[in-house]
């Protein structure tokens, strides 16, 4: 087990430190930089002036070198400028070389500055992902009981009237985008036009205060979408479980229909869903994007729309790498539980 | 002149659809008649769902087809006085005219762009499900039958892709200012090289030996895959018949290169699984070559798990597509996209819903109809 | 029809019948190939005796155990009858009344014990199971008691260990016991045992089957015991049901119907019994170039010390033009493995394979390519061993097409292939599908011979068909061994199918041969203990039933067309005659 858990975990890292590269290339494309500059600077300097600019600034370093700089593995870049200012990636402002640390970057807890925010990228994306957590919580919990219930129901009896009611009410839920059942959701719910208006079109007064009026619609267009995706996992591996050999000895003891469902076909079938689960919340991602830009919910999703618009390529470095981390952690979680739950696999 | 109620704005939309249901009507008896030898998609007759879900989507893709006959106004055209005038409007100057959806907020027919959005999806996203099951075929079979080094790369580089977060890469890669770098260029010259090489290792491996079949599969396969290769990826097509807008293959490639892991998985996988069947050792023992077994042996019968995918992925790209409409980042800002439109009417969504409800409801009835289809699909070919 | 006589061994001296089974229909779907499952069928059971019931595949007998329990599957449907367990129509009980029956009174074992435990919950708490339903008050102590007791009367080694296993941590033999021990533990009065030998060696199949017809006696219980095999029916049966189409062909007591079948239809499947006695006897003073020459071959899988298995342990053998070598083995044996190493399915770890004088192992690319026609193979799984996507017409042409048979010359070169294979013309257009497992066999025969090779293997080829089929499929390799001058390898769990066609044998143990010789040597005069087990546990071993004349067997051809493949009236009597 520990040496699974070793390799995976070597695995996870080589994926983590690649992606973060490619994300670092991409922010820091000629393009992107000439935005930068320009932002900083004003928006009318010659080419000439741009290179300038970047290069006083350490970023016409080789880009594997600034890579490392970020990361803090590779000390960050010094210079004395003509009027005899020492400045560096490392050195506050007015400060001096000789004081500063020499390397200063992800893994010294220095993530930069945002443009937009004018703070630090830590504490912007500290405070927009514990918002965003408390719409993946709400969501969590009214998604995953829900279409596990469904699944099962659905699966118990392949081909009863309730399965092909409720497989085709999840066909219809993960053919619906959240920016479809969003729109869908306001129109009926929050606009004169559906009449019912029982709850807030928006989300924003959730980011002080969260409830059932503002938060009920975005948690739904989120649940929505991942809802039947998972239930039609767990539904699949439901009906399989049910025809097994295992399920027609448990009848045969005795057991009632509902002690066969609960004791012997409720956990293996459950083992496959509980992957899906897992890798839904990655997935997931791209649904609070997008919820929380059409209800206005300035979550982690949000800022990483904010960053990319804005070109603010620091705080766009921030929110890649904490994405990058919680998708990989929750593989890794997934292959674990993977293992508790299934007897037969065992780890060598 | 008075706004249509909305009995006739129903009737008024089913009769402009009269080209689609006439079109569906013929294809339907046909199929009908002939459905025993149609294969799989006869049988799919007998699935309610799969006949709905092909319902849905034959009646899009004939009203992507015929969208000129059946679009009122020119989706462009902005009227004066129509701005974000209600469903059934009538149009001013223009006797017995009507917006039947509704006018947006630049006053353009609601219901005629969400026709003509339909066209854009229609052509990207089967297009670009292709392109990918070409990539993912082609290295997941490889990956599945060889093992060994090649395959850790590929799944490490495949998982690599999958834990991207998908609108980060969206963001990273379809902005205008990526296009100057060049790097979709680059995206698109490996990408769109697959089909080629998959049709060459098709007939290669087919007709290897056999003088004339080989010479001209090969010829044709080269021919054609490169002339539409240099126009598609570096519009280098002296002819001008292959050509796409950069932006067009900006996305094109974004939407590729994020579908193409996942079809690389369950290729592989299915792979692994079908190569421990005997027939594919009884190849092995008659002295066949790895790629005649992987494209003739093993490929036929991972068909049934691909087509249902190829349906699911389709269905998946137009969501893609949509979300990168809803960001702002879609194929091009005057273009009927319905992602686009979706962006923006979310902003007056609460004053007037018409203008981003009727692209919502159709994306989500194609999305549906690909889905049920897929349903139907897996259903039937289960029964085998 | 026969009627049964009473039972010499039954102990009871019960004389109502437990069970009695009184006109049960079952309904197939709509688009099946025949109405019924089961037709108009009558059986009555008594306490203290084994009935087995025989039939091929698709005979119906699964089915018809099915209602005992009242458990057809719902697409199915029982649409006249009655089942009486103890006077009571066990089709029409309640809910509650089923439960209480279920596991105590009438319990089941199964073809795959392995399939029918639950992974995921420890062995121990399974069976346990059935006393918290049916022995609600007996406290958890004592139920692991009992449990525990169960399983040593199973002769189960370390119970305890057993107890707090998974599933998957026991063989299948153990998890045979696990399951039995679990049908038995309220002493019930019916045992309905679903081929529950068919899935293990034989060696294992020899306890479990002295197991159940020991347990009949402590109990005084009535088995039910669902078999293909009547060389099984002779270890275990008193008396014997046989069915075809879902109806009851004949009953008796065991001797009746072995020794004495009425019908036609039992003559051809008693027939089809294979026997423990060999019908060939090679030239061993043969001194022509071997066809094959197999030295010191291993193949070890696995790296490291502790992780390695010696599947293949210095294997030896020569074979020449028209000779067969039968592999014998359990499963693990390393058969199979010798078989994929001498095609180069698997490459071996070390030694030599010589074929026609060159060296096989040795070939690489293309001159392995072009040398492999030299040696086929013929697969065990004829539903799994032809493409279903192809037609026949391309499973055999494409080796046709490989040899470099011009284009022109591969249709007439293929029908004339299924000619030879019994199948003809028709079959060419056809897809895998429209086939039978006999068929589909035949046409896996026919691709390999289209290779045009000197040396055929033939991994577990018959194994999975009815033994009347797999006595036609025998024939046809015969046959065709005799007009081609093939050198067979020929590699099979069952010892009476090794008998059948054999010049030499050799067992495998553990990846090593334990014994080589001629066919004869090896059944009449065996060396090694481990042959001497095998020999022992065969089933049927000491029986004679009658063999079919061929003039009989022409006779009932011709009254009974749909058996007519079963009697076909030339290859291995022949041989045996002479």
């Amino acid at each position: 087990m520990l040496n699974f858990l070793l390799r995976r975990s070597g695995v996870m890292l080589l994926t983590a430190l690649s992606l973060t590269f490619v994300v670092f290339f991409l922010t820091n494309l000629e393009p992107n930089l000439e935005k930068l500059t320009k932002t900083e600077g004003n928006m009318r300097m010659t080419d000439q002036q741009v290179n300038s600019w970047l290069e006083r600034n350490g970023y016409r370093q080789p880009l594997i070198k600034r890579y490392g700089e970020w990361l803090g593995v590779a000390p960050g870049w010094t210079r004395v400028d003509e009027d005899g200012r020492e400045r560096g990636r490392c050195v506050a402002p007015g400060g001096t070389i000789a004081e500063s640390p020499r390397f200063c970057g992800v893994l010294q807890g220095n993530w930069g500055q945002s443009f937009v925010f004018k703070e630090p990228v830590l504490d912007v994306i500290g405070r927009k992902l514990a918002l965003t957590g408390w719409l993946m919580l709400c969501v969590m919990l009214v998604m995953v009981p829900t279409a596990l219930v469904l699944g099962i129901l659905a699966g118990m009896r392949e081909g009863s009237r309730t399965d092909r009611t409720l497989s085709t009410l999840s066909i219809i839920t993960t053919s619906t985008p959240e920016y479809v059942s969003g729109v869908i959701l306001i129109v009926v719910f929050a606009s004169r036009m559906g009449g019912l208006r029982w709850f807030n079109g928006t989300a924003a007064s959730a980011m002080d205060n969260i409830t059932f009026w503002n938060f009920t619609l975005p948690v739904m267009a989120l649940a929505l979408y991942g809802l039947g995706y998972i239930a039609r996992m767990t539904r699949a591996s439901m009906s399989e479980v049910m025809t097994e050999q295992y399920i027609r000895t448990a009848r045969l003891k005795g057991l009632s229909f509902s002690a066969v469902v609960l004791k012997h076909a409720l956990r293996n079938a459950l083992i496959a869903p509980f992957t899906v689960i897992m890798l839904q919340i990655p997935w997931l991602l791209t649904g609070v994007a997008i919820v929380e830009t059409l209800f206005n919910y300035k979550g982690f999703g949000w800022t990483l729309v904010a960053a990319a618009q804005n070109n603010d390529i620091e705080l766009l470095m921030g929110a890649s790498v904490v994405a990058v981390v919680v998708v990989l952690i929750t593989q890794l979680i997934s292959d674990i539980g993977y293992v508790f739950l299934n007897p037969r696999i065992s780890v060598a | 002149m008075d706004r249509l109620s909305a009995f006739e704005i129903i009737t008024g939309v089913l009769a402009q659809f009269t080209p689609v249901w006439i079109g569906l009507a013929v294809i339907f008896t046909i199929s009908y008649v002939y459905r025993e030898r149609l294969a799989l998609y006869g049988k799919l007759f007998d699935s309610t769902i799969g006949i709905i879900g092909l319902v849905l989507v034959l009646f899009w893709v004939l009203t992507a087809l015929m969208a000129d006959w059946i679009i009122t106004f020119d989706p462009l055209d902005q009227i004066s006085g129509m701005k974000n005038k209600k469903p059934g409007w009538p149009v001013r100057g223009q006797e017995g005219m009507h917006y039947l959806l509704g006018g947006d907020n630049l006053a353009r027919d609601v219901f005629s762009r969400m026709v003509m959005g339909s066209r854009t999806v229609l052509v990207i996203a089967p297009a670009a499900t292709i392109f990918a099951f070409m990539v993912g075929i082609t290295l997941g079979l490889l990956a599945g039958y060889k093992g060994g080094k090649s395959d850790t790369a590929l799944t490490f580089l495949a998982n690599m892709v999958l834990a991207f977060p998908v609108i980060l890469l969206f963001f990273l890669l379809v902005t205008p200012e990526i296009r100057s770098t060049g790097v979709p260029l680059y995206l698109a010259g490996v990408l769109f090289l697959f089909p080629i090489i998959f049709f060459l290792l098709l007939f290669w491996s087919r007709f290897e030996g056999q003088g004339t079949k080989l010479y001209v599969s090969l010829g044709l396969t080269l021919g054609l895959g490169l002339w539409a290769y240099s126009g598609l990826a570096f519009n280098a097509d002296p002819t001008g018949v292959f050509y796409m807008d950069p932006n067009l293959l900006n996305i094109f490639v974004s939407v590729v290169f994020v579908n193409s892991p996942t079809v690389f998985r369950i290729v592989r996988g299915l792979t692994a699984d079908i190569q421990t069947r005997d027939y594919v050792a009884a190849a092995q023992t008659r002295g066949e070559k790895s790629w005649y077994i992987l494209l003739w042996e093993i490929l036929p019968n991972a068909r049934g798990p691909l087509i249902v995918d190829f349906c699911l992925r389709i269905g998946y790209t137009t969501i893609l597509l949509g979300t990168l409409g809803f960001f702002g980042l879609g194929v091009s800002p005057e273009s009927a996209d319905w992602g686009m439109t979706i962006n923006e009417g979310r902003k007056l969504l609460a004053l007037y819903p018409h203008l981003a409800l009727p692209p919502a409801l159709a994306l989500m009835s194609l999305v549906l109809g690909l889905n049920l289809l897929a349903d139907g699909l897996r259903e039937e070919s289960l029964k085998d | 029809m026969a009627q049964s006589s009473p039972a010499a061994q039954s102990p009871s001296q019960n004389t109502t019948p437990v069970l009695d089974i009184k006109n049960l229909s079952i309904r197939l779907p709509e688009k099946a190939d025949r109405t019924h499952a089961v037709r108009n069928f009558n059986l009555t059971v008594n306490r203290g005796e084994i009935l087995c019931i025989v039939g091929e595949s698709g005979s119906g007998k699964s089915v018809m155990t099915s209602a005992i329990m009242n458990d057809v599957p719902p697409r199915l449907g029982v649409e006249s009858g009655e089942v009486l367990f103890d006077g009571k129509d066990v089709l029409h009980m309640s809910k509650k009344e089923l439960s209480d029956i279920r596991g105590a009174r009438i319990s089941m074992i199964y073809q795959e014990p392995m399939a029918a435990l639950n992974p995921s919950i420890r062995i121990g708490k399974q069976v346990e199971e059935v006393f918290k339903l049916h022995r609600p008050e007996i406290d958890a102590e004592q139920r692991k008691r009992e449990t525990i007791k169960l399983f040593e009367q199973m002769r189960l080694p370390t119970p305890e260990r057993i107890y707090r296993s998974y599933p998957h941590e026991v063989s299948g033999g153990q998890s045979q016991r696990v399951v039995i021990a679990m049908a038995l533990a309220c002493k019930p009065d019916i045992l309905i045992a679903d081929e529950p030998t068919t899935a293990l060696d034989v060696t294992t199949q020899k306890e479990i089957l002295l197991l159940i017809d020991e347990l009949r006696d402590v109990y005084d219980n009535a088995t039910l015991f669902i078999t293909h095999d009547f060389g099984v029916v002779a270890e275990i049966a008193d008396k014997v049901a046989v069915m075809r189409y879902g109806e009851l062909v004949e009953q008796g007591t065991r001797e009746e119907v072995l020794l004495n079948p009425q019908q036609d239809y039992t003559k051809l499947l008693v027939d089809a019994m294979p026997l423990l006695e060999t019908v060939r006897t090679p030239d061993t003073g043969r001194n022509d170039e071997p066809l094959v020459e197999v030295d010191h071959l291993h193949k070890i899988y696995g790296e490291g010390s502790e992780k390695q298995v010696h599947a293949v342990n210095d294997a030896s053998f020569v074979l020449r033009a028209g000779e067969t070598l039968g592999v014998v083995g359990e499963s693990g044996s390393g058969k199979s493995t010798l078989a994929k190493s001498l095609i180069r399915l698997t490459e071996p770890t070390e030694g030599a394979v010589v074929i026609n004088g060159q060296d096989f192992l040795a070939l690489r690319g293309q001159d392995l390519a072009s040398a492999r026609k030299h040696i086929q193979m013929i697969f065990q799984d004829p539903y799994g061993s032809l493409n279903p996507s192809q037609k026949v017409s391309t499973i055999i042409g494409r080796s046709l097409e490989l040899r470099g048979v011009p284009a022109n010359e591969i249709k007439p070169k293929t029908i004339e292939l299924l000619e030879l294979v019994g199948l003809g013309a028709p079959a060419y257009d056809r897809s895998p599908r429209n086939f039978s497992g006999g068929q589909r066999q035949r046409i896996g025969i026919a691709r390999a011979l289209a290779m045009e090779p000197e040396v055929i293997i033939a991994d577990e080829s018959v194994s999975a068909l009815d033994l009347s089929i797999q006595k036609q499929v025998l024939w046809l390799m015969n046959d065709l061994q005799e007009r081609l001058k093939l050198a067979i390898v020929f590699i099979t769990h069952d010892l009476r199918v090794a008998a059948q066609i054999s010049d030499y044998i050799t067992v495998m143990e553990k990846g090593v041969m334990v014994e080589l010789g001629t066919a004869d040597a090896v059944f009449n005069n065996p060396k090694h203990p481990y042959t001497k087990k095998l020999l022992d546990a065969a089933p049927g071993k000491g029986w004679h039933p009658p063999r079919l004349t061929r003039a009989e067997a022409e006779r009932i051809a011709a009254q009974d067309p749909a058996a007519a493949g079963l009697s076909k009236p030339t290859g291995l009597q022949g041989t045996k005659a002479s």
